[in-house]
């Protein structure tokens, strides 16, 4: 088994002192190298996960563990290089211009009065290449599509260069051509190395990308594991509170349900 | 553009008529020459300044808060230093360093009140909770001068509170300058510098955080020093308002969004508008027209333009 090198150990967490209970000695990993999907209904705690993982929330109880240090042990841009985040969707209050934002991305690159140099514009003009945007480099962001800008805040998350990339809901605003599209993206990235977590509600995208299935409901892990071992009909009839079916069709899963 | 606005606003005024100086009456006329250097001189850099402190301290907050709409005057600032004049000039005395010190002093009780208000709060978000508390901190303040009208001397300090209001930089001396020009420096040397971030703020914070900001920590810096610099300038110049609320969108039109181009545009701007808007205070008139009106009358006919031509993009 490869090491982890994302954990939560025993974390509770709960948003605040009065709150109700998110998590209670909650654990997951996340192995090194993996394409992991967090497979759960509508507020299953998925986006409060990512944020714990991120080191945005702070656990009241419980560790989390970035390659076996605490993420305490690492500073703020250490941190920005390691991790990305993609988040559902943004407001996004002035005109910024597609490769302005890519080129945010770059941020944790530069000391704090530093101006981004022409190496990182390549590495952002990269990154929007890669999701295929790049001709619509001078267009602001704020009039496009949710799709595209979708594409856009994947874009400003690749110009990061992370070794993590934590994705919330990625394809939940695009058609089917750029949800194809974004899930071969995410193949390519990790064949380059780069471990990735998402969350989705639809086993459609756990089961087009995942290698690792972390089935939850309710703050609690259901299962978890190789996407063979928990991608079944019984645990997914579970987990959504309906009848599920997974079938094979032409070599992939296929999710039916009534 | 904004050097040669100064040179050309320093020769030019009511002495000895309604023209611009040559440069060889200056040489040779001794008066001609202490009006340009003592008087002309200190308050034209005040101008600047003033316009330059404003138009960066209203893209601050503007950027920082997401919303095009908020202003330097915004978080009580403003309001208190009004209160803090007109405090002085009815209960203690009318000189110009002790009226300013006031106004310097509840500016920052104004900052401090709002910011301690929005933290006892709890509901929304942090920007929903300092703009409400700001609010209600700047209409305490405002009643209270209502207050101090109503007491006030009609014939002696009324005027005099009257005149603060509208704003004026026709008191300026080089000591005054001199006074606010460390704090001014400072405070614009590190909202300059630190530009590029600035954008990233504008970010929903918990994405300006995976980019590896200390969101809250980065903001309060950079609040802070955009009170500092608004503070000290509108201690010697009175209320000048609608020039941090129109020169940073001006900027954005005109230099794009990103900050590390929209903030020195934005700085431009404000110093030549001002700079210009004081031409026409000293010398449209043989009296002074305080300052406050013209800003907020080409400021008001600017705003009134852009609203029904630009799509502002409010969302929040």
């Amino acid at each position: 088994m490869t090491p982890a090198l994302l954990a939560l150990q025993e974390v509770t967490f709960r948003y605040n002192s009065h709150g109700q209970v998110v998590f209670e000695r909650f654990s997951i990993q996340v192995r090194s190298g993996s394409i992991t999907a967090i497979l759960g209904p509508n507020g299953a705690g998925k986006t409060t996960m990512l944020h714990l993982l991120l080191g945005w929330l702070h656990p009241q109880d419980g560790r989390v563990l970035l390659n076996d240090q605490p993420l305490r042990a690492y500073s703020r841009r250490e941190l920005g290089q390691w991790i990305a985040l993609v988040p559902q969707g943004e407001h996004i209050p002035y005109d910024y211009t597609v490769l302005e934002y890519a080129l945010f991305g770059r941020t944790p690159y530069l000391r704090p009065l530093d101006m981004p140099t022409e190496e990182d514009r390549q590495a952002a003009r990269q990154a929007l290449e890669q999701v295929g945007i790049s001709e619509k480099e001078h267009q602001f962001v704020t009039r496009m599509s949710g799709g595209e800008r979708q594409l856009v805040l994947i874009a400003r998350a690749l110009a990061q260069q992370p070794r993590i990339l934590l994705l919330d809901e990625p394809t939940s605003h695009l058609d089917l051509g750029n949800k194809n599209r974004l899930l071969h993206l995410l193949h390519e990235l990790n064949c380059q190395g780069v471990t990735i977590l998402l969350t989705t509600h639809e086993p459609e995208v756990a089961a087009g990308v995942a290698s690792d299935v972390i089935l939850m409901n309710r703050g609690r892990v259901l299962r978890s594991g190789p996407l063979e071992q928990v991608f079944t009909s019984q645990a997914l009839s579970e987990a959504y509170g309906v009848n599920v079916r997974v079938h094979q069709l032409e070599g992939r899963r296929v999710v039916l349900w009534m | 553009m904004l050097l040669l606005v100064t040179v050309l606003s320093l020769l030019f005024g009511r002495y000895p008529g309604l023209v611009l100086l040559s440069p060889e009456r200056l040489a040779d006329d001794e008066l001609a020459r202490r009006l340009v250097l003592n008087l002309r001189l200190p308050r034209l850099i005040t101008a600047a300044l003033l316009g330059i402190c404003l138009a960066a301290a209203g893209e601050v907050l503007q950027v920082i808060f997401g919303n095009p709409l908020v202003e330097p005057g915004f978080l009580g600032v403003s309001q208190g230093a009004a209160f803090g004049a007109a405090l002085c000039i009815v209960f203690l005395n009318s000189l110009a360093w002790m009226v300013q010190l006031s106004a310097a002093l509840f500016a920052f009780l104004g900052l401090v009140f709002s910011y301690f208000l929005a933290r006892r709060m709890h509901y929304g978000g942090w920007v929903l909770r300092l703009v409400l508390s700001g609010i209600a901190v700047s209409a305490l303040f405002s009643a209270a001068v209502g207050v101090l009208k109503y007491l006030a001397d009609p014939l002696s300090q009324l005027p005099e509170i009257t005149f603060w209001l509208l704003g004026g930089l026709w008191s300026i001396t080089w000591a005054q300058l001199l006074a606010i020009l460390p704090a001014v420096i400072a405070g614009l040397l590190v909202i300059y510098r630190l530009r590029w971030r600035l954008n990233l703020l504008s970010l929903e914070d918990q994405t300006a955080f995976s980019l590896g900001l200390s969101p809250a920590r980065e903001r309060a810096l950079l609040l802070g020093c955009s009170v500092v610099i608004t503070a000290a300038v509108v201690s010697v110049s009175g209320m000048v308002g609608w020039v941090g609320l129109i020169v940073p969108h001006l900027g954005r039109r005109l230099f794009g969004a990103d900050a590390r181009y929209a903030l020195p545009g934005a700085m431009l701007i404000g110093g030549i508008f001002t700079v210009l808007c004081d031409d026409l205070a000293r010398t449209l008139l043989a009296g002074e027209i305080p300052l406050g009106i013209l800003t907020s009358l080409f400021g008001a006919v600017v705003f009134i333009l852009l609203m029904s031509m630009q799509r502002l993009g409010i969302q929040r």
